[in-house]
């Protein structure tokens, strides 16, 4: 599996002493989508985290087209193809919609043009500060400033989380189109439904471990998985599943 | 026929020296404080971005003094042309000791950081004294800096005009350079969420490093350009210690505004402190910090 887009293997990973995720291992082709998810303080956030090389790593290999990057710090993983939407968001306020989309840019497809055609409500934004905005363009900006590193797969953490009915709709329209267009990425996501229905793949973390990997479809027709292990609260349902 | 008493066109004695000493005070003040801003501004850049307690910033600033004095008594450069050397080779020696030394103490205990950057301070003082001997050095502005210029009832040191003007254009160019281009973006994002902008593909390091040799390099253009208002001695970093700190600490760290507006008032306290009560004048600026950290505890532009 050298070949893989993103591939890791026993990866335990942590804060400080304390382990979070453990034997952690999947693999995901070009353009392919994984959904990631499990009950609050299960590890998801953890598991973004640690492919960001934000947390400590105690053990397992991690490589991105064949080339490890377990031991690269954060800015060199971003240029090697991995492009992050963080939970908290991570607008910076100083900096203005522009100025948060331009510390990020690297040459590609995805430039400012393009993330405001794919945001237009950016657009309008584009002097404003990032701590004048709302959550739902601070969510939109945190997207748009991942796709500016023009990633080979974007690591989502919960886009949709305390968004407006309307913007999770929007959001979500959002997410397909760049599926469509062969973005690969990881969704970590409470709406279990929306994110099976965005993905071709899901893990659920239990505990930090993986207890169910498998196509997303199957969690769709057989739910008695994700109702052992997540219940029944991430099921909103404000958006139905998308057909397949 | 005298004029009408209310359109006077002289100001008349008992009121021209109190307007005069406002005005020296005002002119020097700011001069004084435009020197500190530049001295220091460096220091709060750095230490809002990596939350480093460089106690040892006053080496830099020491540094840029003795290059200028240097060039000047054994090259015959003039003072003017000493003064972009100060800063690049202030600037060029902060590298390595900021890569090999500092680099490896960011994430480390406050205490450890002041004890290492302490350390510093006091084997750079033993550094000073070795090589160019513990006495002050003996220093004198060129003529055209030593004069007066009258402008009406008011006389102005060119000294003290230099100041302003150099501090001037380096705001403006601090101010351009961190608000207008990406490169600042960068700068502030780092400030702003140090994890996230290495999230997002910002070399932080480097990024820091630049911001860290410039703001050293200024320390050593302040130092060269202060040698006649501070003096200079091994004892420098330690002396004017306070002054950084203050100003960083009453300006906010990572904040260029602030740092400016600290600086302007400290110097304008010293200044007036100095002028109007000499005997307790030094101790004023220590009072006005006290007050604005009781007012604002991260100081006046700081973040909580």
């Amino acid at each position: 599996m050298a070949d893989a887009l993103l591939h890791i293997e026993n990866v335990r990973a942590g804060y400080g002493d304390a382990v979070v995720i453990d034997d952690i291992g999947f693999s995901l082709g070009e353009g392919e989508s994984l959904a990631v998810l499990g009950r609050n303080g299960m590890g998801k956030t953890t598991l973004i985290l640690t492919l960001m090389g934000q947390t400590n790593l105690v053990a397992g290999r991690m490589s991105m087209r064949g080339v490890r990057f377990e031991r690269s710090p954060s800015n060199a993983r971003v240029a090697m193809g991995l492009g992050w939407a963080p939970q908290e968001r991570g607008i910076f306020a100083s900096l203005t919609v522009e100025e948060n989309l331009a510390v990020a840019a690297r040459a590609g497809h995805w430039n400012a043009a393009r993330t405001f055609e794919l945001f237009p409500s950016l657009a309008e934004r584009r002097r404003n500060f990032g701590n004048q905005l709302s959550g739902g363009e601070q969510q939109m900006l945190a997207i748009a400033r991942a796709l500016m590193t023009n990633p080979a797969l974007l690591l989502l953490d919960e886009p949709l989380e305390g968004l407006a009915p309307i913007i999770v709709e929007e959001m979500t329209r959002t997410i397909r189109k760049l599926a469509a267009e062969g973005v690969g990425f990881i969704l970590v996501e409470q709406h279990t439904q929306l994110a099976l229905g965005l993905t071709r793949q899901a893990i659920i973390l239990e505990r930090g471990r993986i207890v169910f990997k498998g196509a997303s479809q199957e969690l769709i027709d057989d739910p008695s998985v994700l109702v052992r292990y997540v219940g029944l609260r991430g099921e909103r349902g404000l958006v139905p599943a998308a057909p397949r | 026929m005298p004029r009408p008493f209310l359109f006077p066109t002289r100001i008349t004695p008992p009121v021209l020296p109190i307007i005069q000493g406002i005005v020296q005070v005002l002119f020097d003040g700011i001069a004084f404080g435009m020197l500190l801003f530049v001295m220091s501004v460096g220091l709060s850049i750095t230490l809002g971005m990596m939350h480093f307690a460089n106690l040892a910033h006053g080496v830099f600033a020491m540094l840029g003094g003795y290059v200028t004095v240097v060039l000047m008594h054994k090259a015959g450069v003039p003072f003017l042309e000493t003064l972009p050397a100060a800063f690049v080779i202030v600037a060029i020696v902060s590298v390595p000791l900021e890569r090999f030394v500092y680099r490896r103490m960011y994430s480390a205990k406050e205490l450890d950081q002041v004890l290492l950057t302490v350390g510093i301070i006091y084997m750079a003082i033993a550094a000073a004294a070795y090589v160019w001997g513990p006495e002050p050095m003996a220093f004198a502005l060129p003529d055209y800096l030593t004069r007066y210029r009258d402008i009406g009832s008011f006389s102005f040191s060119t000294y003290g005009a230099l100041l302003l003007a150099i501090g001037t254009v380096i705001t403006l160019v601090i101010f351009y350079g961190l608000e207008r281009t990406r490169f600042g973006a960068m700068i502030r994002a780092a400030v702003d969420d140090r994890r996230v902008a290495l999230g997002v593909g910002i070399n932080v390091n480097r990024v820091f490093t630049i911001t860290f040799a410039v703001g050293s390099g200024l320390a050593g253009l302040g130092g060269a350009l202060g040698i006649n208002a501070l003096g200079l001695d091994p004892s420098f970093p330690i002396e004017y210690l306070v002054f950084f700190l203050i100003v960083v600490s009453i300006g906010g760290g990572g904040t260029v505004k602030g740092a400016l507006a600290a600086a302007l008032l400290l110097g304008l306290c010293d200044t007036a402190g100095k002028y109007y009560v000499p005997q307790t004048g030094a101790f004023i600026i220590y009072v006005v910090m006290l007050l604005v950290m009781l007012w604002r505890p991260n100081g006046l532009f700081g973040r909580p």
